[in-house]
């Protein structure tokens, strides 16, 4: 399992300016992250060591026995190499892959686009910008029977694009088509968190400073040339947390696949947490469960480390 | 005792209830078969049970030895009333006695479906007392109803009993789980406690329809009793009595198809009718039995299980799959070749949808639970356009096998309860007495008559009782009283149960979203079927299978 | 035309354009909202008909979830009463405290890796692989440990899991407002004879409110709406509203309408707190006093 070891000796304290103070800052740091390395200790100790170790047995609870009595049916990586030449389970990667890469774009471009548009000012902004955030603030199983009825195929959606649509009659199979079902799943995770997107990337916006942007407009640039040159690079940072941070969330997307569709029609919407769910929830795979976890928390893992990169670079350099 | 009222109950059986002295006079070796041929009952297995009930309103008088038991208090209660030498009379009896000897919780603890509490809390007819409250008063013992979603229930049930959650004493349970959590150690073998309070289940007046095949359908795993059935989920096949009765729709058909119009015998008929009243420009669906994932498997299993004489199984008894063969395929093309016939969006279509367009008089046929006809009544937002009066059932459609017509229903979900093995030990026989008090033919009656909740038919009492009649139609009744008889399990009493649903559910839904060919289909399932068996070991699950089989319908056709 | 009538054609633009993407965001919270007030035939699907505007309104779905039945409106069959009040109560609790905790560990240890890099550099990291986890694999493991210490089905329990899973969160956010502020500013407060607490509560904390504010909005939500965990972990003595809400069913069905009735209750906290907090939802990255 990736997780990076921790070394104790790494501590590049950056440079104080009193010596004294060096030590007492040190101690207070220290200190100060104690509470959360506890929570880590506590919450990703035992369950990872459990699923570590439920990973290498083929035990289910449906056989009787305790867990902690798995060794009795070890049997070291088969369920990992079940994993990883499981058609089933490559092929929901990918399309988890796929749902989480479109998603995570269009809520950025929209999320920005929105974002650049709030920037400036325009009456009411202020209550539009509160009610914009209001989708992210559904519970997430409510979005998703409300959108289960929206998307009926002669339900209110199509009659809507029915409306606008030149030519009358709109009956896209939302939910039962393979290729709208994924579409249907994407597109509720877009309308759910792109107002996240809108608030973090606005507030990014918003942190540039104003006399910066004012004398570059003096200068005669262009509001593009400005957000070209001045407003995206200064919020690369952001940008890169917003888009990690949202793409790892949306791999683990559940309720929309689950509540519309049952990760269906047949699996043509099942994301790794839908796949994860049958196998757990409505059969008793806990061992096989822990393995395919594993595996997905090493692939999220190593290619969120090579995203951040980036990011840790820019630490550095303080 | 009233001797006036010695009225036998006909074939149909009306109201009329025997005196329980003269049933007594009457009843002997020989003459006991005769006298429950009468009845309306009809299995032949052994009878511990004898019920009397008062036939007048009057209240009984100052009767005798056996004070009655049970409801009271309106008219028609002295039906689902009991003595104390019967199987819900034991219970309570029993229960009492628990309870004095400190072996009974203040509050017994008991598991259920959100839909189905109302059977047991709501008061019914208005006016009269709820089922809990008559336990409660008779034993002392409080009930409290814990909802446990019907989706949720395999989950929860899991994972309690991997952590050794004694906090129901109850747990309910769908059929499809008795295997995996009897083996989990959370269902207790019942067989002591069978034994000891002789519940009525395989009695022909009081217990399940069907007898004791039905009950080790629904009771049973791998040959002893781990849970109690206390729904009756079969799937009734429903037709518009309006149209198919109608002399024009009758010529026209027989001009279109050269055969008469009735109701659908076989699946080739049910395609052809499908197809002639499959008008959706008019608002009509030809047929709206439910295609979606987790409700569009039993409709396969309606159309497999009847490709074969008695009957068509899903595994030889050496556990391979039988369901890659041509019977096989024969039903997967009808269910996808007629999904056509039903809404645009059959494939998200659950039973909510399917009623609320029932009751828009939206479709021609059908294939629903028992309890739809409850739900369509005057009155009900179900039912705006009355379509509870033109709704007819009947038995599923079948095949020709051979000269053989062979028809089969079939039943999933049905909620069972069972005794929490890790709940006090102390506590278990009287959480398996409530069991048997609501599996009572007396009181299952009374429950399943309340429209509170979803219980549907599945005790041979109810299909006699006026209540019931009133709640359902008599047409249900008569109807339940031949399918349930000839019904075949869906995937139950087996370990594994719900993987091997699963596979098949997810499969089929790739065959009829077109992802996938019938025959591929097939072969897939067939594949994870024997993976499955694999891992849980081949031996033992052939084993268990061929035990499991004891609750298959033995005759081919029960319908009428 | 001038540049200010320009500017003023732009803004009217802008204006224009927000309203109609509100439209289309809300559409669905509409939806949600008149289905909470129509009748049952109203929003019993496959009726054939859509009630793009409840015409008959009733408030019977919001009185059903607090026990009072009338008839003919959430359900027509005699059902049970129910009372979502327990079950919102105990979210209430549940996101509050799980939200304290999580503010409380993440400001503290986000401040130690802005300020000290304290804990190594793969902390930070190792604090976001708290998240790669698919949370249906580690609810299991979680199950048992909360067995063991007998978490399970308690508001303590509820509110510990909530903090943990959400701690990830405030500590990136609050990192990166942390970073925003110059180390010269903490300084400056040592020098002032603070100690170095002293510094981060009184000089530091003060100019990322806007930050924690919206941290701590979100964070708020995610505790708020969170279903599998409460699922997993709570029985009949302490199940969320979430959870309740998902089994609202009678004999007739699902209870859209209750359902809707109840996902608008919901809703309108978060809402309320945005409204309260919108000054700094957005201002709050901007902050006056520091100029680079």
């Amino acid at each position: 399992m990736a997780v990076v070891e921790q070394t104790k000796d790494d501590q590049d304290v950056a440079p104080l300016s009193l010596d004294p103070q060096a030590a007492a800052g040190r101690r207070l740091g220290k200190m100060m992250v104690a509470p959360g390395q506890l929570l880590l200790l506590l919450l990703v100790l035992f369950p990872v060591i459990m699923e570590v170790y439920l990973s290498l047995t083929t035990w289910s609870p449906s056989g009787g026995t305790d867990w902690y009595l798995a060794y009795q049916d070890w049997t070291w990586f088969s369920n990992y190499w079940e994993g990883i030449t499981s058609r089933r389970f490559l092929e929901t990667i990918l399309r988890t892959g796929v749902i989480t890469v479109a998603a995570v774009s269009l809520e950025f471009v929209l999320g920005f686009c929105l974002a650049v548009l709030y920037a400036e000012r325009f009456p009411l902004k202020r209550v539009f910008t509160v009610f914009m955030l209001v989708p992210m603030m559904v519970v997430p199983a409510v979005s998703g029977f409300v959108f289960f009825l929206l998307l009926q195929s002669d339900g209110p959606v199509n009659s809507i694009l029915s409306l606008l649509w030149p030519g009358g009659d709109v009956s896209i199979p939302w939910l039962i088509d393979p290729t709208w079902a994924l579409i249907s799943v994407i597109l509720v995770d877009v309308w759910q968190w792109t107002p996240l997107m809108f608030l973090i990337l606005l507030s990014g916006i918003l942190a540039v400073p104003e006399d910066q942007m004012n004398a570059a407009g003096i200068l005669g640039a262009s509001w593009r040339f400005r957000l070209q040159t001045l407003v995206i690079p200064m919020m690369k940072p952001i940008i890169l947390i917003a888009l990690i941070i949202r793409s790892m969330e949306a791999f683990k997307l559940f309720d929309a696949a689950w509540l519309l569709t049952q990760g269906g029609p047949g699996e043509a919407s099942t994301t790794i947490s839908v796949l994860l769910y049958r196998q757990a929830f409505l059969s008793s795979q806990w061992s096989y469960v822990a393995a395919l976890a594993i595996i997905v928390m090493v692939a999220i893992s190593v290619i969120a480390s090579r995203a951040i990169r980036p990011l840790e670079a820019g630490q550095e350099s303080r | 005792m009233d001797t006036k009222k010695n009225d036998l109950p006909d074939e149909k059986g009306k109201s009329g209830l025997i005196s329980r002295k003269s049933f007594l006079a009457v009843a002997g070796a020989t003459g006991l078969s005769a006298t429950l041929a009468a009845c309306g009952g009809g299995s032949s297995s052994s009878s511990s049970e004898t019920t009397a009930a008062a036939t007048t309103a009057a209240a009984d008088t100052g009767t005798t030895s056996t004070a009655m038991m049970g409801p009271s208090g309106w008219d028609g209660a002295d039906a689902f009333q009991y003595t104390a030498d019967s199987a819900p009379g034991r219970a309570i009896e029993g229960a009492k006695a628990l309870k004095a000897s400190g072996n009974a919780p203040e509050v017994l603890v008991v598991g259920m479906y959100p839909g189905a509490i109302g059977n047991f809390t709501e008061p019914f007819p208005k006016g009269a007392k709820s089922v809990q409250q008559v336990w409660e008063e008779e034993t002392g013992i409080k009930i409290k109803f814990v909802p446990m979603d019907a989706g949720q229930t395999y989950a929860k049930n899991m994972q309690a009993a991997s952590r050794k959650d004694g906090a129901q004493n109850l747990v309910v349970l769908g059929m499809s789980e008795n295997g995996d959590l009897a083996n989990a150690g959370l269902l207790l073998d019942l067989t002591d406690m069978v034994d000891k309070y002789k519940p009525d289940w395989n009695d022909p007046v009081m217990g399940y329809v069907g007898g004791d095949t039905t009950t080790k359908l629904m009771n049973y795993y791998d040959g002893k009793p781990y849970a109690i059935g206390v729904d009756g989920d079969y799937q009734m096949w429903i037709s518009r009595s309006d149209l198919f009765e109608d002399p024009k729709e009758q010529k026209d058909f027989k001009a279109k198809y050269d055969y008469d119009l009735i109701y659908p015998e076989t699946w080739d008929q049910q395609r052809d009718m499908a197809e002639f009243f499959h008008r959706p420009d008019q608002g009509l669906l030809g047929s709206t039995d439910l295609r979606s994932p987790g409700w569009g498997w039993i409709n396969f299993v309606t159309r497999y299980v009847s490709t074969a004489n008695p009957a068509q199984f899903y595994w030889d008894d050496q556990m391979n799959p039988l369901i890659n063969s041509p019977e096989g395929l024969k039903a997967l093309n009808h269910l996808v070749e007629t999904t056509k016939f039903g809404s645009k969006d059959a494939l998200t279509w659950i039973w909510e949808e399917q009623y609320g367009n029932w009751g828009q008089r939206g479709a021609a046929m059908s294939s629903s639970f028992s309890n739809l006809t409850k739900f369509m009544k005057p009155g009900s937002p179900l039912d705006p356009k009355d379509s509870g009066s033109v709704t007819h059932g009947t038995n599923q459609p079948g095949w020709m096998v051979g000269d053989q017509l062979v028809r089969h229903s079939s039943l999933y979900f049905n909620a069972a309860v069972g005794v929490n093995a890790f709940g006090p030990s102390k506590y278990h026989e009287v959480s398996y007495l409530f069991g048997q008090w609501i599996s009572s033919g007396q009181i299952y009656t009374w429950i399943t008559a309340n429209p509170g909740g979803y219980e549907d038919i599945v005790k041979q009492y109810s299909l006699t009782n006026p209540l019931v009649e009133t709640s359902y139609t008599k047409n249900t009744t008569e109807t339940m009283g031949q399918i349930i008889p000839g019904s075949c399990p869906s995937i139950s009493s087996l370990r594994g149960a719900p993987d091997y649903i699963q596979s098949l559910d997810v499969n089929l839904q790739k065959a009829l979203s077109g992802q996938s060919s019938p025959q591929d289909t097939l072969a897939a399932i067939e594949s994870e079927w024997n993976a499955i068996t694999d891992k849980i070991g081949r031996e033992e699950q052939a084993r268990i299978w061929v035990a499991s089989k004891a609750g298959w319908a033995t005759n081919p056709n029960t319908s009428a | 035309m001038t540049a200010k009538k320009k500017a003023r054609i732009a803004m009217i633009a802008r204006f224009l354009i927000a309203i109609a993407v509100l439209v289309v965001m809300l559409f669905p919270v509409y939806w949600m909202v008149t289905m909470a007030f129509k009748p049952n035939v109203e929003w019993t699907p496959t009726t054939g008909e859509t009630f793009w505007i409840p015409q008959d309104w009733t408030t019977a779905n919001f009185t059903r979830l607090f026990g009072i039945q009338e008839d003919g409106a959430a359900s027509f069959l005699v059902s049970t009463p129910i009372d979502a009040m327990p079950s919102i109560w105990h979210s209430l609790i549940a996101s509050i405290g799980g939200t304290l905790l999580a503010l409380l560990a993440g400001v503290s240890t986000a401040y130690g890796i802005s300020r000290f890099k304290a804990g190594g550099g793969a902390l930070p990291f190792q604090i976001l692989q708290l998240r790669m986890f698919p949370p249906i694999a580690v609810i299991i493991p979680i199950l048992f440990l909360w067995t063991y210490l007998q978490l399970f089905d308690t508001l303590i329990g509820l509110i510990l899991i909530y903090g943990a899973v959400t701690f990830p969160f405030v500590v990136w956010l609050m990192r990166s407002f942390f970073d925003e502020i110059p180390r010269e500013i903490a300084e400056a407060a040592i020098v002032d004879g603070c100690t170095p607490f002293g510094a981060f509560r009184r000089a530091v904390l003060p100019l990322v409110r806007g930050g924690l504010a919206t941290t701590a909005l979100f964070v708020f939500i995610l505790n708020w709406s969170d279903f599998l965990i409460a699922l997993v972990l709570t029985d009949a003595n302490t199940q969320t509203a979430p959870v309740f809400l998902s089994q609202l069913r009678t004999a007739g069905g699902q209870e859209f309408g209750a359902q809707a009735a109840l996902a608008v209750i919901l809703v309108s906290l978060p809402v309320l707190i945005s409204i309260v907090i919108q000054k700094h939802l957005v201002r709050g990255l901007t902050f006056g006093a520091v100029k680079r």
